[in-house]
């Protein structure tokens, strides 16, 4: 089962600001073939069908424990979308047209069907798809395919931060390259384990380094990249028998830390949009709401 | 030399310069050629606006302005 923090993974800022196509860019992260929504739900399909779970631990506790990683992941990119997604629409009157800057943008999705926030889908508007979801049963092969999940996810990182330089999606992107990093390192060294092949010789891929992005470069500093969580307070605890030596990219020891990682931000309050009827609760109804919440405590 | 000098040359809008000087203080919707903004008209100067959204400024240029409505 799941606990859940009303917490963000990191800071993001919130600049007064946005940009709606960046927005739709930034959905390939969220909902496309190589987006969080795939490997979250790639690692948690894994972690439920995983046969065999009690000889395989260590394998077993991996994939389940980045299950949970990712599910912040998903909150982190759709909290960035609906942070990107401002700026193109005005408080109006209906008969003044307050959204007739959407007609150019590319998501219009964003604009009728989820009053400017994030979409289980992709740049292009095409819903996320359960047949990304590969869970084969064979675990060298779920765990190759897991790595090249990652890799993918990696490249389309970068190629997003090479079309926007919005600040909430680029401080997003620069820490989700850093832990993208540490999840790659991670199904290399398990297919290692598993079968004595050294795959962390052919990374990075694509062949360059976090620290050439600017909004890595932070994160890499501080060791984000060296340290692998459990996300449980008591489970989980035998990923320290695939994640031990070093870090092939900086030479610094990989940790596991147990539990889940301390600070990160607060989720963003989102203001209302009268323009989208959302949330479409006015002072008065809010104030006859509030009566009602506050009866018969 | 052949007595030439530079000359800057700048736009200038007189009466939307005059209309938007009537609205500082107030909240208004400008459309910009790139995207609509909403805030507080802070300060109007002739060549460019500041419009305020949250107490963050926003410099904008007159030349980049579509129109502009109180709200």
């Amino acid at each position: 089962m799941f606990k859940r923090v009303n917490k963000l993974l990191i800071d993001l800022p919130a600049p007064e600001y946005g940009d709606a196509n960046a927005a739709a860019a930034v959905q390939e992260l969220l909902g496309g073939k190589f987006g969080e929504m795939s490997t979250l739900n790639n690692y948690m399909y894994q972690s439920f069908n995983f046969r065999q779970k009690h000889k395989l631990k260590p394998f077993y506790d991996l994939v389940a424990s980045i299950t949970a990683e990712e599910f912040g992941h998903v909150e982190l990119v759709s909290n960035t979308i609906n942070l990107v997604s401002k700026g193109t629409s005005f408080t109006a009157e209906p008969d003044l047209t307050p959204l007739h800057n959407a007609k150019d943008m590319r998501n219009t999705y964003s604009f009728i069907a989820t009053a400017q926030t994030s979409l289980a889908g992709d740049s292009m508007g095409n819903a996320w798809r359960g047949d990304y979801v590969f869970s084969s049963g064979n675990l060298v092969l779920d765990l190759l395919h897991n790595f090249f999940l990652e890799i993918g996810a990696r490249t389309h990182k970068m190629r997003v931060y090479e079309m926007t330089d919005h600040p909430t999606a680029r401080e997003m992107i620069g820490y989700l390259l850093v832990r993208g990093g540490v999840h790659i390192l991670a199904y290399a060294k398990a297919i290692e384990i598993a079968t004595g092949t050294d795959l962390t010789k052919m990374l990075p891929i694509p062949n360059m380094d976090n620290r050439v992005f600017d909004h890595a470069r932070k994160y890499e500093d501080q060791g984000v990249g060296n340290v692998l969580f459990t996300w449980s307070d008591n489970d989980y605890k035998d990923i320290n028998q695939i994640w031990k030596g070093t870090n092939p990219a900086n030479g610094q020891p990989l940790i596991v830390k147990e539990g889940i990682p301390e600070g990160g931000g607060e989720i963003p309050n989102l203001n209302d949009l009268p323009e989208e009827f959302a949330p479409g609760i006015d002072r008065d109804l809010y104030e006859q709401i509030a009566k009602r919440l506050k009866e018969n405590m | 030399m052949n007595g030439q000098q530079p000359s800057f040359v700048s736009h200038y809008d007189p009466y939307v310069y005059q209309a938007l000087n009537t609205l500082v203080g107030k909240p208004i919707t400008v459309q910009t050629t790139k995207n609509p903004v909403q805030g507080m008209l802070s300060s109007v100067a002739p060549d460019h606006i500041v419009i305020e959204i949250n107490e963050v400024p926003f410099f904008i240029r007159t030349q980049e302005i579509v129109w502009i409505s109180p709200f």
